[in-house]
């Protein structure tokens, strides 16, 4: 199965069809937007979603982890959904088993815990962005200069495909221009803001199994 | 006072009671339940009122300085207007027999200080609607409030029991019952199909004697069809209408008070946009009328109206309820009515009295269409009118109810069950679901996680009790049935609300862009959070905004009478009635483009376009059971080999639409309308559409998954947003036996694909004989469903194949 690829002055980023990018140079995993601790969030205060869906998104990672063995997974903001609940903890043990990885976060709106949560598990928390070469990780776009390039999450893109006889299918994607990149949410409890197919956008959408540019 | 003072207060009004009235008063006295079959502006409301009054005069002879006698009976109505009527004519009746008794009205227009004042003195009377009903029960101490009580009429009944608004009244009397064992439930209903029916959903399965009176009062209907000049030029499709407004105008005219129902709130904008381009002179004197408008709009249109100040009102389902207007002479209907009761409900909004003659004109919107006339006529004479099928075992609505007892008194498990189970809705309620209704409330369904944090209802020496604000305050907000789609609110930059449109609207919209609505071009200034700040704008052309929400089905009655006057078309008796004459050329063309099908054929067309392969079927069933059966018959299709269909209906036909040729000889060869199971077929089948999602949405909505957040919403609150189809998404995955979302499933066969009526529809085309006609044109039945944009897609193909070819689509363009 084919990978795209693209890349940035001399690195090489592999579009994952599980929502993530590899940075192959720095052996660094890229996601945003887990939104940990949002089946409990909602089940604290009432509203009956089945619990085992928050822990998909765990499994999903952790096979990633396992696939990939990076040396960094570092995550773009909303990595937990709202205040701390018992989620915070499955996600530490995932990261205890997984030592040799360093877990890095962009902080992004969702994340309100406070730090000694991050601290307990040596997550390193950047407050707004994180700058590697001319490289930019951030939650939401900021203004960059001509030869930078931007990595974000947020907006949890999607797009929508439409076939012949008027069909219709609404997928995440990762929405690329010059300068900037907009990743899908990993989390599977979010929803998707339909992108426009501007003329000078890359979109590569995920099936879960492969990913298409479209 | 006695019943000899009441019949001398009626011959004061020169009024004669009615043999119904007199009987119902009787019935009241001696402890009856019941439901009275009588048709508005008649004097149902006195019917029940007097036998009130008189039943507590029969109770308390001192009546007239009894002191601080507390609630004595509840009246409820669909709606407030019609709330404010019942106040006039119940207090007016007492002010003039001097008898003490206080009527108010309860309902979310209520102040708080209203609601005080209430709270320390109950009026006799209280007027209110299901949901301010239940948000009494959600009071601590509310059965204090109801210990006086003797009876509960429930007004306009019919238009309720069709509703989960009608299950919140059977579970509100269940406790109202079980407060008070000899509690009387008097129901008020037009006529509809299943009158019996409706008697016992409404009063339940209790140990009180019942009775129907019935007020068998003559009543007539006249109806016009305004046709084109020339039939040949009226467009084949589309839902419009406002190519006939010139013929409306002088109806306008030549009326004193004009009432236009049209089928959606956007129809009703353009019509009264186009209304002021033909007849300027009428600005001022015309208004609209739609549930997105703000509450005091509408009001003042109502007040209007009644007053006889305004020559026409644009209106759509949203007043086919409310007061009397008298000054209405004129009633239009624009596009189908889509049912017989409807349409007479409509007819009956012109004042007159009670036997006079009333008349309503239709105004189709597309050619074939016109038919709607003579069908409608056609159940006129035959007095066929259609039943309104209650909800049984709404989970949703039970759930809600349950936190809402929980939040006031709390409650103990079995007393609530046994009251549930003594209504029609949750008879068949078994103890283990109601014991997973508790667990959901208190455990949030199957907890496996011993960390597990859910906290909504919590047991406390076994009473079930909320003791959360948190919860208390969400729960309170979000009660109710009636859901929305996320709105925003449309209001001028003073602050002046104009009414609600759906963000999916304004999305595509930013700041600068003009909208038509309300009546007015409206300049957008600024979005925020859910606000939309406008200012009017004298731009020429303005986008109008759509509402989403259901179009209606066609009634099977009116289907029945359709198929019945397309039988008959070539009768030579029949061809008198002018629908069927302005007809003929239409008919003409279908049966030389491809054949008109008589009862008992079955007509089938295919033909091949630039968008794919078609498929057209015509069962003339109403577009749910089409959706229905256009997804069974795209499975059977599909089984032949792997497609994706794309379908589209309306209430004559539906479509399937691919890009690869469809095997439709072949399929027909197989047997393509054999059905053993249905429901299996159609479990099969709409498994894979949006049906049950769509559903979903209401019934997550009710059980207080979704919450949509109130204004000066916190960050936390916000964090508590999601969609319904996120739960949906989720309980298919992991909770697949939970209830709600068994209930979706359930609703959608009853409601939304009506199995029943599918069922008649399979049987009826398997005794007719397939016409299959190969199609070089679209025929006049072909056309309106080729280009309805709305469509349901049915595939068994792989995500990635779809994927690939959608793709390759996209490139070639």
């Amino acid at each position: 199965m084919e990978i795209p690829v693209f890349h940035i002055d001399n690195n090489t980023f592999e579009i994952l069809p599980q929502k993530a990018l590899f940075w192959k140079e720095k052996q660094t995993l890229i996601l945003s937007d887990l939104h940990l601790g949002k089946a409990s969030h909602f089940r604290k205060n009432g509203m009956a979603i089945p619990i085992e869906s928050g822990l998909e998104d765990l499994i999903q990672l952790d096979h990633l982890l396992e696939m990939y063995h990076p040396k960094r997974l570092l995550i773009l903001g909303d990595l937990f959904h709202s205040a701390y609940n018992q989620e915070w903890e499955y996600f530490g043990s995932l990261l205890k088993k997984h030592p040799d990885t360093e877990c890095i976060l962009v902080r992004g709106n969702h994340d309100i815990l406070q730090m000694h949560h991050y601290e307990k598990y040596n997550v390193v928390v950047y407050k707004n962005t994180l700058k590697e070469g001319n490289i930019i990780f951030a939650h939401d776009v900021i203004e960059i200069a001509e030869h930078e390039f931007i990595i974000t999450g947020h907006i949890h893109p999607g797009f929508v495909l439409f076939g012949k006889g008027r069909q219709r299918l609404a997928l995440p994607c990762f929405y690329k221009k010059k300068n900037s990149l907009i990743l899908p949410a990993f989390g599977g409890l979010t929803g998707l803001a339909r992108m426009p197919k501007d003329k000078d956008a890359e979109i590569y959408v995920s099936t879960g199994e492969r990913v298409f540019r479209v | 006072m006695t019943k000899k003072d009441i019949l001398a207060w009626f011959k004061n009004q020169k009024w004669k009671p009615y043999a119904f009235q007199l009987e119902t008063w009787e019935a009241l006295l001696a402890g009856y339940s019941g439901l009275v079959n009588a048709p508005t502006g008649t004097g149902k409301t006195y019917s029940v009122w007097f036998g009130i009054l008189l039943d507590y005069m029969q109770r308390n002879p001192n009546y007239k300085t009894k002191k601080k006698p507390g609630l004595q009976a509840i009246w409820i109505t669909p709606i407030r207007a019609l709330g404010k009527e019942i106040q006039y004519a119940t207090s007016r009746s007492c002010s003039d027999l001097e008898i003490p008794f206080e009527v108010a009205i309860r309902s979310g227009d209520t102040t708080t200080a209203q609601k005080t004042k209430q709270k320390k003195n109950m009026p006799q009377l209280l007027v209110t609607t299901p949901e301010s009903l239940h948000l009494l029960l959600a009071q601590k101490g509310y059965d204090e409030v109801f210990k006086n009580i003797s009876t509960v009429v429930v007004d306009e009944w019919h238009e309720l029991i069709g509703s989960k608004r009608g299950v919140q009244i059977e579970l509100a009397l269940s406790r109202l019952k079980g407060l008070k064992p000899d509690l009387k439930i008097w129901g008020i209903s037009a006529t509809i199909g299943n009158l019996e029916e409706a008697k016992d959903v409404l009063l339940g399965n209790y140990a009180s004697p019942t009775k129907m009176i019935r007020a068998e009062l003559p009543k007539r209907l006249e109806i016009e069809t305004i046709f084109p000049d020339v039939i040949e030029n009226f467009p084949w499709a589309g839902f419009i209408g406002t190519k006939l407004l010139p013929k409306v105008v002088p109806i306008i005219y030549s009326s004193q008070s004009v009432l236009i129902f049209t089928n959606t709130r956007s129809q009703s904008e353009i019509w009264y946009r186009q209304l002021l381009e033909v007849a300027p002179d009428l600005a001022g004197l015309i208004a609209l009328h739609h549930g997105s408008l703000d509450q005091k709009t509408r009001a003042w249109v109502e007040d209007n109206l009644h007053a006889g100040k305004l020559k026409a009102v644009i209106c759509t389902s949203s007043l086919d309820l409310g007061v009397d207007f008298s000054a209405v002479d004129t009633v239009i209907q624009v596009g189908s009515p889509k049912g017989v009761a409807r349409f007479m409900q409509r007819a009956g909004r012109s004042g007159h009295s009670p036997g006079a003659l009333s008349k309503i004109y239709f105004v189709p919107t597309n050619s074939l269409e016109i038919i709607e006339g003579a069908a409608m006529r056609e159940s006129l004479k035959r007095n066929v009118v259609e039943s309104r099928i209650p909800y049984v075992r709404s989970f949703d609505v039970l759930i809600q109810y349950l936190v809402t007892l929980a939040l006031s008194n709390g409650f103990k498990a079995e007393e609530i069950y046994n009251e549930i189970k003594q209504t029609f809705c949750y008879a068949s309620v078994t103890p283990e679901e109601f014991a997973w209704c508790l667990d959901f409330i208190t455990k949030g369904g199957n907890a496996l996680d011993a960390y597990d944090e859910f906290h909504k209802v919590v047991i406390e020496e076994g009473i079930y009790t909320v003791t959360s604000r948190a919860v208390a305050t969400r729960h309170r907000l979000s009660m109710g049935t009636i859901v929305s789609y996320t709105a925003m609110q449309v209001k001028f930059m003073s602050g002046k609300r104009i009414g609600s449109i759906e963000e999916n609207f304004i999305s595509k919209l930013k700041p600068g862009d003009v909208f038509w609505f309300s009546g007015n071009n409206l300049e957008i200034v600024h979005i925020h959070h859910m606000d939309v700040l406008v200012r009017k704008s004298k731009a020429k052309k303005g986008l109008i905004p759509s509402w989403q929400g259901g179009r209606m089905p066609l009634s099977s009655q009116l289907s029945e009478m359709i198929r019945y006057k397309i039988d008959h078309f070539f009768d030579t008796d029949q061809a008198e009635e002018e629908e069927l004459i302005k007809l003929k050329a239409l008919f003409e063309l279908q049966a030389s483009r491809s054949h008109l099908p008589s009862n008992k054929e079955f007509l089938i067309e295919s033909i091949q376009t630039r968008e794919g392969y078609h498929v057209f079927m015509y069962p003339f069933e109403g577009r749910f059971v089409h959706e229905g059966m256009a997804a069974i018959v795209a499975r059977k299709i599909s089984e032949i080999k792997p497609m994706t269909f794309s379908i589209a209906m309306n209430d004559y036909g539906f479509e399937l639409l691919s890009d690869q040729e469809i095997p439709i000889e072949e399929a027909l060869e197989l047997d393509l309308f054999g059905i053993e199971n249905l429901e299996k077929e159609i479990q099969l089948s709409v498994n894979s559409t949006e049906m049950a999602r769509r559903r979903f949405r209401e019934i997550a909505s009710i059980a207080g998954l979704v919450f949509q957040g109130f204004p000066g919403k916190s960050m936390k609150s916000k964090h508590l947003q999601a969609n319904a189809e996120l739960f949906f998404k989720v309980f298919e995955q992991y909770d697949p036996t939970n209830l709600l979302l068994r209930q979706a499933y359930d609703e959608v066969l009853d409601f939304q694909l009506e199995i029943a009526r599918m069922q008649k529809a399979y049987t009826r085309i398997n005794q007719q004989k397939l016409v299959l006609v190969k199609l070089k044109k679209p025929t006049p039945f072909a056309f309106p469903i080729l280009v309805d944009r709305m469509r349901g897609k049915y595939t068994n193909e792989t995500l990635e194949d779809r994927l690939f070819k959608m793709k390759t689509q996209l490139e070639k363009e």
